[in-house]
């Protein structure tokens, strides 16, 4: 199954079809109570992150 | 079933028109349509219509007078004015009436369209979110279309421009000046890769249309255009659609894959027959799709077609001859009978400037929209 979402984390110009993305978690609103609600989205993948 | 005659056309103009509701539009379009069939509201012995947001169709009575004809409501979405026309064209193709209405209508309010997740089994985080708007969805199953397909931005430009170089010519347009590719392509961009003169506008207007039996057809001296096919369908696994949170890896068909392959086989006919199209073009990749997806040509070819202008109105097969959405807006309980209309002024060869030359006998009415449902017509003189 495709999943869509939003696009976080990139620059509207550097958006390219085909580049690797990850699943992250975003704030997006804060609700009644004041709590943040979140949402998932998509990131480029962190070259420097610690498994690479 | 028993072959169906359309034997009256009527159009209130699309665009904004203050001080008319949608129903009143509706009204014109119907007293329109009977003028030119020759009949009078008395006479009518049935009716089918719709609008999405300007209410009951039936309350037409109370503009043109109460008889106490049956007349049935329809909500269908894009297919609403298809969907009327169905049900007319049902009633008399089974014998059960001589003479009936087909009405659309719509009236809505400036901006994008502002639909309601709980209206598509849609949880309210989904709009919240952002992921309603219509726009976006539809820049994005482009993208993935051109980019698999070597779709240009330029061939995107030129459908836009021959719709509004087609609707010059069409009283019933909504933007009815040219404008060029240049100011075209570097318009605005709403969502890229569509600028603001590629998308199609939410608009008001009413059409009908007057649907009557070869025996009263022929009484009425209009027995020349005849409904050779009218299909819905909805949406099939693995296809891409609007309002569709995810959608299958693995592709699979689309509903107007099915409703044009329906509609040909109830005509006996193949796209090759055609002579002159409309099709929906919600934007104008839209278009484009969609002339793949109708059996017109390969995916990948509009790019050859366009740039030979095989669509315009001097080519082998002139598309959206009044200017489509892109110049008429979007009413969307009329818009598919907007191209009903249009490809009935067509076959009579009453298109003027706009006319399809070689004395048309074949053509070919294509509408697509949330949540995944096509409707097409296939109407021969």
């Amino acid at each position: 199954m495709i999943v869509e979402t939003r696009i976080v984390g990139v620059s509207f110009d550097a958006i390219r079809i085909g580049m690797d993305m990850e699943t992250v978690i975003i704030p997006f609103a804060t609700d009644a109570s004041g709590r943040t609600v979140v949402t998932y989205a998509f990131a480029p993948v962190q070259k420097d992150a610690s498994h690479g | 079933m028993a072959d169906v005659f359309i034997v009256g056309i009527g159009i209130h103009p699309f665009g904004r028109t203050d001080g008319l509701s949608g129903l009143q539009q509706g009204a014109y379009a119907a007293r329109a349509a009977m003028a030119d069939a020759g009949v009078a509201w008395q006479d009518i012995q049935f009716g089918f219509g719709g609008s999405d947001a300007s209410g009951n169709a039936d309350t037409i009575v109370n503009e043109l007078g109460l008889t106490g004809l049956p007349f049935i409501n329809v909500k269908n979405g894009c297919a609403t004015g298809g969907s009327a026309m169905i049900g007319a064209w049902q009633g008399i193709a089974s014998g059960q009436y001589d003479i009936g209405i087909a009405l659309g209508f719509d009236k809505h309010p400036r901006g994008a369209f502002n639909a309601m997740p709980a209206d598509y089994s849609l949880p309210n985080w989904y709009g919240s979110v952002g992921l309603m708007v219509t726009t976006q969805f539809f820049a994005m199953k482009l993208q993935r279309y051109m980019a698999h397909h070597g779709i240009t931005s330029r061939s995107l430009g030129r459908v836009s421009e021959k719709a509004f170089d087609n609707a010059v010519h069409a009283d019933h347009a909504w933007r009815r000046a040219p404008v060029d590719i240049d100011t075209i392509l570097n318009a605005p961009m709403i969502n890229d890769p569509l600028t603001k003169y590629m998308f199609c506008s939410p608009a008001e207007g009413g059409v009908a249309l007057i649907l009557a039996s070869e025996r009263k057809a022929r009484e009425l001296g209009r027995a020349d255009v005849r409904i050779k096919a009218a299909a819905i369908r909805t949406r099939p696994p693995g296809s891409f659609e609007v309002f569709a949170p995810g959608l299958d890896i693995e592709r699979g068909g689309a509903p107007t894959l099915l409703a044009s392959a329906a509609a040909y086989a109830m005509a006996g006919v193949g796209p090759e027959d055609i002579d002159v199209a409309q099709l929906q073009d919600t934007e104008s990749g839209a278009e484009i799709m969609h002339m793949a997806e109708n059996g017109f040509c390969a995916d990948g070819a509009q790019e050859e077609w366009l740039a030979e202008g095989w669509t315009r109105i001097d080519g082998k097969l002139p598309v959206n001859t009044d200017g489509g959405c892109l110049a008429c807006g979007e009413p969307i309980g009329a818009s598919g009978l907007r191209q009903v209309y249009e490809n009935v002024i067509q076959l009579r060869g009453h298109g003027g400037g706009r006319q399809v030359p070689g004395n048309p006998k074949t053509a070919y009415t294509h509408v697509y929209g949330a949540p995944g449902i096509s409707g097409v017509t296939i109407l021969q003189r």
